[in-house]
């Protein structure tokens, strides 16, 4: 993209030194303001669209070489995109998972000492994902599955940093052993439809996002 | 990716990184036009996000506003200027050399308005009915694209010429978007004639545009 010289026969009023020069005595003279939200929540974007394909590229090569050294079969390879999904192999949302164990007070405590009146606070971000819903298993004797409503995620760093941001689940009963799950994916649609299909998956729901806790 | 340790410290450095970027690069841009120091600029090269970061927020004020400038609002603002900086992200390799970024980036944004500016055309001229005359005209509607943009920048400028010139060639050409040879039949004058006028007014709209940069280096303003 270098400047072009302009020639005698050149019908272009403004090359590209020319027009820099003009945007940038504008811009110094109007000293037209920044939306400084705006700019950041830009700068997210453009980090989770840089991740996205560094993941994709990555996840493609290692996909390339372990065809090649024969430690995926080719036949995995035409399996659905689901199936693929599912066993590990396929565009997973990253997802990470802070666990926070809050007291009666309020106070953060460590997970060993959890007890019934205390809080699980559940702090989600995912450069890759952009809607994000956790599944609870309570007692695996009699599964029942609750979800807390999925919600968008803006960016890596904003979920984190937002309280409002976190899932919360208030430990009522002693003797329950909780199994849950992140789910995460890049449209509200495929997000439901995981949700739609958990019961069905549950057991094979790769562990990296899900975690078992018991309440003594 | 399960991490039940936390990640506080993380986000602590990040915002203080925010808010230590938020005036010092802008103050940056303003007082050194080379924004990058050699070892920061092969960094930036080599995909580096602290020198990708400091580039970001120098000189995204000025992407905004040239997007802006073209005539791009809204959602398709925001992505373009995404895109620009995602472009830098990829092609940093083949700027030369420091000084070379801000240029780059410049014109970046502008191709990108550009070609964002030629497809909304494009789609809006692409019916069933589309025949070969009117695939032509989309292809000549490129080098329109550049004209109206210019129209858009600088047609007070142009029309400042038309008026100290007494003659109005520059602005059939520029602002009504006629041929030389359009000209020269409305005006039943030689295409030669029509060209080599055109020429000359060029070189006033040089004279009159670098007078109007001087205008702004002073703090006036004679835009749109």
């Amino acid at each position: 993209m270098d400047n072009k010289p302009r020639d005698e026969t050149s019908q272009t009023l403004l090359d590209d030194a020319d027009f820099l020069r003009l945007m940038e005595a504008e811009y110094k003279s109007a000293k037209a303001s920044v939306d400084e939200l705006e700019k950041q929540r830009s700068w997210s974007d453009i980090r989770k669209k840089i991740s996205t394909r560094k993941t994709r590229f990555h996840r493609g090569l290692l996909l390339v070489v372990a065809v090649i050294l024969g430690f995926i079969p080719f036949a995995t390879m035409m399996q659905k995109p689901d199936e693929l999904a599912m066993k590990g192999h396929g565009p997973e949302a990253d997802v990470q998972l802070e666990i926070q164990l809050l007291n009666a007070e309020g106070r953060p405590v460590t997970l060993e000492k959890i007890l019934v009146g205390q809080t699980l606070v559940f702090k989600v971000s995912s450069p890759t994902a952009s809607y994000i819903a956790l599944a609870l298993q309570i007692d695996s004797a009699h599964p029942e599955v609750q979800f807390q409503p999925e919600r968008p995620i803006a960016g890596q760093d904003q979920i984190l940093a937002a309280d409002n941001q976190a899932f919360v689940y208030q430990l009522d009963q002693s003797g329950q052993t909780l199994k849950f799950c992140l789910l995460a994916a890049r449209t509200r649609e495929d997000l439901q439809h995981k949700m739609e299909n958990l019961s069905q998956q549950w057991p094979r729901i790769g562990a990296q996002h899900c975690q078992t806790l018991v309440v003594p | 990716m399960m991490n039940a340790s936390g990640s506080s410290v993380k986000i602590e450095g990040y915002q203080s990184f925010m808010l230590r970027t938020k005036q010092h690069y802008r103050d940056d841009l303003m007082a050194n036009d080379q924004l990058l120091s050699e070892p920061e600029f092969r960094l930036l090269q080599n995909g580096h996000e602290a020198s990708f970061r400091k580039v970001y927020e120098a000189y995204y004020g000025l992407i905004q506003y040239i997007i802006q400038r073209c005539g791009i609002d809204h959602e398709e603002k925001r992505d373009l200027i995404q895109e620009t900086f995602l472009k830098l992200h990829t092609k940093a390799h083949e700027i030369r050399d420091p000084a070379g970024l801000k240029p780059w980036l410049v014109s970046c944004a502008r191709h990108l308005a550009l070609d964002y500016l030629r497809k909304k055309k494009h789609v809006s001229l692409s019916t069933p009915d589309a025949d070969h005359a009117l695939a032509q005209r989309i292809d000549e509607s490129q080098e329109q694209q550049e004209h109206e943009l210019e129209v858009r920048l600088v047609g007070h400028l142009i029309e400042d010429v038309c008026h100290q010139e007494q003659d109005d060639t520059l602005k059939l050409f520029y602002i009504d978007g006629l041929k030389a040879r359009e000209i020269a039949a409305l005006r039943g004058e030689a295409v030669s004639t029509v060209t080599t006028r055109l020429g000359r007014l060029r070189q006033k709209f040089r004279l009159v545009f670098e007078q109007q940069l001087e205008r702004l280096e002073k703090g006036g303003w004679h835009g749109q």
